[in-house]
């Protein structure tokens, strides 16, 4: 079994005409040292990873399991810029931090880390590429913790983030850093099961069979469909409480964090998947 | 002709904000080695390239990795050097 000992969530949603907050006071806090080099997606993974072991020391060979749909946008743009609208070399910091494991670099130097550091981006599925990774090498005995996150930045303007994003032009944008210490064992904290499934079907048998009342549902944004409502009426599962309905591409995690924090009965499931590529189940139980 | 101590000063200002360092421009040394393990600034081989960068598009001087131009971030005498002197961009 493997349990969340513990889960952190920074949620902000940032509104039109509004400048992004400063993360530079909270990190000067949280960090062990003052990073140069940092952009705005560091700052993010720093600020909700910090947060997530607070008080706690990990494993120094916790592997590392960092997801984002997006990335570190903002310096993607910025060296783009730099290189094709500019037509100059662009600064190495900016093109050195193109790359997300840059902030998975940085999480494991400020917390000591020095084991194995991944980073998956897949749009719209990014916290089930991390946990499915993570799970999967808990499982098997290659790492004995995890430390699991997914961080979404916004870029200004917010009409073109949006439209990077395909999303209506009145959608609420939040920026995410949400994050979760994983490790096997039996406790008091909330245990994390996933499961994988060829057939839809065979999925929402599964899922009659353990659903209990109070249970919560959460269908991933790449089954935004007629499935997906169907399958919301169907296990009655009611609106989640807690974050905010801004949007973000890895605002499931916002869900997972807050219900692995909460002292709420039940279970919450988490669905993903597609018809060509399968299905996978989610659930952190009581 | 540009005024050596102003280039100093400049390329002290340039060093600090590229490089992100909580420092004023006159806690720099003019003979103080830059980079490596015995610069006191603690600056490493991406704050070099950093560094080469923001003079070639301020200064339009090219630092490349010939031993002559590499030896211009010796210190801030030598990069200033560098930018005064007569070779070729």
């Amino acid at each position: 079994m493997i349990q969340a000992i513990s889960a952190s969530d920074y949620l902000q949603p940032v509104h039109d005409g509004a400048a992004l907050p400063p993360l530079e006071a909270a990190l000067k806090n949280l960090c062990r040292e003052r990073f140069r080099r940092i952009d705005r997606f560091i700052q993010l993974a720093l600020l909700g990873s910090a947060r997530c072991v607070a008080g706690r020391t990990l494993q120094p060979d916790c592997g590392i399991y960092l997801g984002s749909g997006l990335g570190p946008i903002g310096n993607n743009i910025l060296t783009q810029q730099q290189l094709i609208r500019d037509a100059e070399i662009p600064k190495p910091v900016n093109f050195v931090n193109t790359l997300g494991s840059s902030a998975g670099f940085h999480v494991a130097r400020n917390l000591g880390l020095r084991g194995q550091n991944f980073f998956i981006s897949r749009r719209g599925a990014s916290l089930q590429a991390v946990l499915g990774a993570a799970m999967a090498d808990l499982t098997h005995g290659v790492v004995g913790q995890a430390l699991v996150g997914v961080v979404e930045e916004v870029t200004l303007p917010l009409g073109e983030h949006r439209l990077r994003q395909h999303l209506p032009e009145d959608r609420t944008l939040a920026e995410g850093s949400h994050w979760f210490v994983l490790q096997p064992g039996t406790g008091d904290s909330r245990s994390l099961d996933l499961k994988r499934f060829a057939e839809f079907a065979t999925l929402e048998d599964f899922l009659k069979s353990v659903w209990r009342t109070g249970d919560r549902l959460c269908c991933a944004r790449s089954m935004e469909t007629h499935a997906a409502k169907t399958m919301q009426r169907g296990f009655d599962a009611g609106a989640l409480s807690g974050p905010t309905s801004a949007f973000h591409d890895s605002l499931e995690a916002a869900w997972l964090a807050a219900f692995a924090v909460s002292r709420e009965p039940g279970t919450l499931f988490l669905v993903d998947g597609h018809p060509e590529r399968g299905w996978s189940l989610f659930y952190l139980g009581a | 002709m540009m005024d050596r101590e102003q280039l100093k000063l400049e390329l002290k200002q340039m060093i600090i904000r590229e490089c992100e360092k909580d420092l004023r421009p006159e806690q720099i040394p003019d003979d103080a080695i830059l980079i490596g393990s015995e610069s006191g600034l603690a600056l490493d081989s991406l704050d070099a390239l950093q560094i080469a960068l923001a003079v070639k598009q301020q200064y339009g001087k090219r630092i490349d990795g010939n031993n002559q131009t590499r030896v211009a971030l010796t210190s801030i005498n030598t990069l200033a050097n560098f930018i005064l002197s007569d070779s070729v961009p």
